[in-house]
């Protein structure tokens, strides 16, 4: 089903529950890894992915089709994510390294990929990788997720970011040297 | 020296494990049936809220006897503390106090400070009617020459007051 045939039943009363259904449907689990992989707690995204479909709910009447639904709905998580990192350093007036710290253990605490798999090597650069990954700032994170993980365009993420593609290219090539100098030099 | 290789995450192939989130490959953490029941949980949360928003759709204060008592209550004391706190006002010596006191009294204080009771009577009479200083000359009777002289004492040139005036 196209965005527009989409919107078509949402706007109808009458099929509006189905038609909001089908959406969360489509979407969930892309906005669902896209929290998870910020935020790392199952819990913390459970919360933060219903909030962003109950706001998708309240604006879809209001979405004029400007960019694509997807962008769209990427964006409203992006920004609950982003919110929710930013207030839990302010709620407990958290250096940024503490987070990173809570992030960690969380990682951690998920992590019996790290000694399960056939190749301990392997899993170890993984949780290298993970660990390098976790000292970005949040929103250049948020960049090398979409591109190196997802391989979304940088078309895409601009329009999910409103950041420049010139300022994503040079984003995601320092976030790239970063993890690269940690995987090297561990 | 640092003989590692360094490490290139864009040489990597797609299907490489380390191009995957490990969370994401091994769906690490995520329930069982997650995924089919997010769209129902989303929908009720949904209609709790609207529930919600209807039930505080009303005015935030509605009226009840105890808040009226509780109100009036709270208006009473605080004019009751507002009687009580109520700075009292000094008021001017009235004269059923100043009757009290005998004229020979008041004569005896007067002398004691020097002063002559007759011009005290005629003071207020005389500062109300030398509005301005012409008038004061009126009432001072002076004679022309008495006014040249004291000019003359304080050095007034008499040419250019009236070049002044």
């Amino acid at each position: 089903m196209t965005d527009k045939e989409l919107l078509e039943k949402y706007r109808d009363p009458s099929s509006r529950n189905y038609a909001f259904n089908l959406l969360v449907k489509m979407y969930q689990q892309k906005i669902y890894w896209h929290i998870r992989k910020m935020v790392i707690d199952h819990d913390d995204t459970d919360d933060l992915v219903q909030d962003t479909f109950v706001k998708v709910w309240a604006s879809l009447e209001n979405f004029r089709g400007d960019s694509q639904l997807y962008t769209w709905i990427y964006r409203i998580a992006t920004n609950e994510c982003l919110n929710f990192l930013n207030k839990k350093r302010r709620r407990f007036f958290l250096p940024i390294g503490d987070v990173e710290g809570e992030l960690m253990e969380k990682l951690e605490s998920n992590a019996d990929y790290v000694t399960s798999g056939n190749d301990p090597s392997g899993e170890e650069v993984q949780l290298a990788l993970q660990k390098a990954l976790l000292k970005l700032p949040d929103k250049q994170r948020l960049v090398f997720n979409m591109k190196y993980f997802d391989d979304m365009k940088y078309e895409e993420i601009s329009q999910i970011t409103g950041t420049s593609v010139g300022a994503l290219k040079a984003s995601y090539h320092l976030a790239v040297k970063k993890i690269e100098d940690f995987l090297t030099n561990r | 020296m640092n003989t590692k290789p360094p490490f290139r995450l864009d040489e990597l192939d797609a299907g490489h494990p380390l191009r995957q989130h490990p969370l994401e490959a091994t769906d690490r953490g995520v329930p069982d049936q997650y995924f089919d029941t997010l769209a129902s949980r989303v929908q009720a949360r949904i209609v709790d809220q609207r529930k919600h928003e209807d039930a505080h759709a009303g005015p935030l204060v509605s009226w009840s006897w105890g808040r009226t008592v509780a109100s009036l209550v709270g208006a009473g004391l605080v004019a009751v503390l507002v009687y009580v706190t109520w700075p009292q006002r000094q008021e001017t010596i009235g004269r059923e106090t100043l009757s009290g006191v005998s004229d020979a009294a008041i004569v005896a204080y007067l002398d004691e400070q020097g002063l002559n009771p007759d011009d005290l009577a005629t003071t207020p009479a005389a500062d109300a009617s030398m509005i301005d200083d012409s008038t004061t000359i009126k009432y001072l009777d002076l004679k022309p020459d008495a006014i040249r002289q004291y000019l003359d004492m304080q050095n007034i040139d008499r040419e250019q007051l009236k070049s002044d005036s």
